[in-house]
């Protein structure tokens, strides 16, 4: 049997969930949890040997860290990062904590059975692609990288000067980078582009 | 005629003794090349009329005519040649002085005028702060800030620097300290130590800087403003993130609904079949199954948040195998309790191996002490901090609190909260 521990804030998720292993033969409920931090430390105190993990947990705690943090006490447990949100960046940072398998939890091709099946069985599943968002009237994947790290800091609310500083670069690249994210988008400011990265969550601030 | 040739001499040295006086004169503040110049015209003419009194004593001229033919012709053809010469020879220097002026005339008293002239004020003293050359302005800005009857004492500095005045207000401008004197003007005030070969003196200067402070404050302003403003941002956005959790949880809620809706439509064509096969009603079955699955769940946890605010944690304390005790006065709905106690107990079965956690609360005058310790068997000796520490000293600390840390036997956190706030 799988011991599986189950991490996410929202009653309905964890109840499908739930019914997914209760239903399989070869899989067990070890625990759900709404917050990510406390994750690392039941995997301490219990058998686990698969953690579905969210992203945005509850009181904004953070999933891919705490599963970075499981992957380095425990490397043997396997991890399925689930979330619902399209952030650009969550896919790099869940392979860069080690993380077994991906999966955005949308209604319709929900089949987090079978990715459990073939995580377990030693398989990295993850999707192809990001999500490809519309921001204004560009693709997501219009923006360069680097653009994507200054937006990144602009939807964390801070300002040119301190975007500079924290990216080694000077305040006019920065502004060239917002200004050629907003010619993309068609946008006449950056307060319109950062909320609506935000609002579609291109960006989660703080994750 | 001998007196007029005497007269016509005594003429010429007096005009040379103007000359060399005037020179004099000029030549302490400037080059006198063209004193110089005047004084050989003079002496040419000096030498002229002894030589026309040489002329008269030696008989070679006898009467004013012939004297006029004679002396007045030799006058006449050395001055041709003469005055041309002179004139070249004045153009020439004149233009030398010129530049002479501008590059090297530079003396004592072109410095102390140009000194006096300058706009801003400056003051040279001794290093024991005697007063040693000041010009003007630095007068003015000193009677303004000490009175006529005070001014530029030994001690300037010093009573620039414990300066108090009704009138005059004193302020810090970029690392300097700045005066604003009562016809609004501000200066600048900043001292320099030079040193010669032999003696240090203090350069004391002033500058007006009324545009740039004034601009600077405006400048000021609008960058708090805008602070203001990105935090508003910040914040926002955060709101913008949870709102868009809520739409989840409802695209959740209507797949319950669907699933209802789905079992519901298949009962009703059931029901008007004449027959039903075993894998319809396996199906069927199973359909409803999971919907009770999830209403159970469901109301087993609760849609609603619990009665207490800090409910949850008991929860996710349970969760982790931790009895989570919370007993006493405490802050009714505070988010930054709620994440104290969170991290501690996180903390306390962490790093402690705890089991139990208490939380203990009441009321000081108008704050909230709030104490919690663990049974941890683990008892640290020292704690770093950093992460969820350093997150919960911020938010105490922004709530206008304070946390203590005792880890003499066992983590023991003091939590210090302001009454009737909301945080």
């Amino acid at each position: 049997m799988v011991r599986v521990l189950v991490v996410d804030d929202s009653v309905t998720v964890r109840a499908l969930f739930e019914n997914i292993i209760n239903d399989s033969e070869e899989y067990i409920l070890a625990g759900t949890l709404e917050n990510a931090k406390a994750a690392p430390i039941f995997c301490m105190r219990e058998q686990v040997d698969l953690v579905i993990m969210d992203v945005y947990t509850k009181n904004r705690e953070n999933g891919l860290e705490a599963a970075a943090e499981i992957k380095k006490q425990f490397p043997g447990i396997k991890i399925i990062i689930s979330t619902s949100l399209p952030e650009a960046s969550f896919q790099e940072k869940a392979k860069g904590a080690g993380c077994e398998s991906f999966w955005y939890k949308e209604l319709g091709d929900i089949d987090l059975k079978s990715i459990m099946d073939r995580t377990m069985s030693g398989e990295s599943v993850y999707p192809e692609n990001n999500p490809v968002i519309e921001i204004g009237m560009a693709k997501s994947v219009e923006f360069t990288p680097m653009e994507m790290e200054v937006l990144r800091k602009l939807c964390d609310g801070k300002i040119n000067k301190v975007i500079g500083e924290e990216l080694h670069m000077s305040e006019n690249t920065v502004k060239f980078h917002i200004t050629n994210m907003l010619s993309k988008a068609g946008y006449s400011n950056k307060y319109q582009l950062a909320i609506d990265a935000v609002e579609q969550k291109l960006i989660v601030p703080g994750f | 005629m001998t007196i007029i040739a005497f007269s016509l001499i005594l003429t010429y040295m007096s005009m040379i003794a103007v000359d060399l006086l005037v020179a004099v004169r000029i030549y302490r503040t400037r080059f006198g090349i063209n004193a110089i110049v005047d004084i050989c015209i003079h002496i040419i003419l000096m030498v002229e009329a002894v030589l026309y009194k040489a002329a008269l004593s030696t008989g070679r001229v006898l009467s004013v005519e012939t004297a006029n033919e004679n002396g007045i012709m030799f006058g006449i053809k050395t001055l041709g040649i003469l005055i041309p010469l002179i004139a070249f020879l004045y153009g020439v220097s004149e233009l030398i002085f010129e530049y002479y002026l501008r590059i090297r005339t530079i003396n004592a008293a072109s410095i102390s005028r140009a000194f006096e002239q300058l706009d801003c004020g400056i003051l040279f003293t001794e290093a024991d702060g005697s007063r040693v050359l000041t010009n003007r302005a630095m007068k003015q800005i000193s009677v303004a800030l000490f009175g006529i009857n005070r001014t530029f004492q030994k001690n300037f500095w010093e009573q620039l620097e414990n300066y108090k005045s009704e009138n005059v207000q004193k302020v810090e401008f970029a690392g300097e300290m700045a005066f604003i004197l009562e016809n609004g003007t501000i200066y600048s005030i900043h001292r320099t130590l030079l040193e010669d070969k032999k003696r240090q003196y203090y350069e004391i200067t002033a500058q007006d800087i009324t545009k740039i402070y004034l601009r600077s404050l405006e400048l000021k302003n609008k960058i708090e403003a805008l602070g203001a403003l990105e935090g508003r941002l910040a914040k926002t956005l955060e709101n913008v993130a949870d709102i868009q959790q809520e739409r989840e949880l409802l695209s959740y809620k209507y797949h319950i609904h669907d699933e209802l809706g789905n079992a519901i439509l298949r009962g009703r064509r059931l029901s008007k079949q004449n027959s039903i096969s075993p894998v319809e009603r396996a199906e069927y079955t199973e359909n409803w199954k999971r919907i009770y699955k999830l209403f159970r769940s469901s109301s087993n946890q609760g849609f609603a948040t619990g009665t207490d605010f800090y409910m949850d944690i008991v929860k996710t304390a349970a969760a982790i195998g931790c009895n989570l005790l919370i007993a006493g006065e405490r802050p009714r709905n505070s988010e930054v309790l709620a994440l104290t106690i969170r991290e501690a107990v996180y903390n306390a079965v962490k790093h402690s191996h705890a089991n139990v956690v208490m939380v203990n609360g009441k009321i000081e005058g108008d704050r909230y002490r709030i104490e919690i310790s663990d049974n941890g068997s683990d008892k640290p000796t020292d704690i770093v901090e950093g992460g969820g520490l350093t997150n919960m000293r911020k938010a105490i600390e922004n709530a206008g609190g304070s946390l203590t840390i005792d880890i003499t036997d066992g983590v023991h956190l003091s939590v210090i909260l302001p009454k009737n706030e909301e945080y």
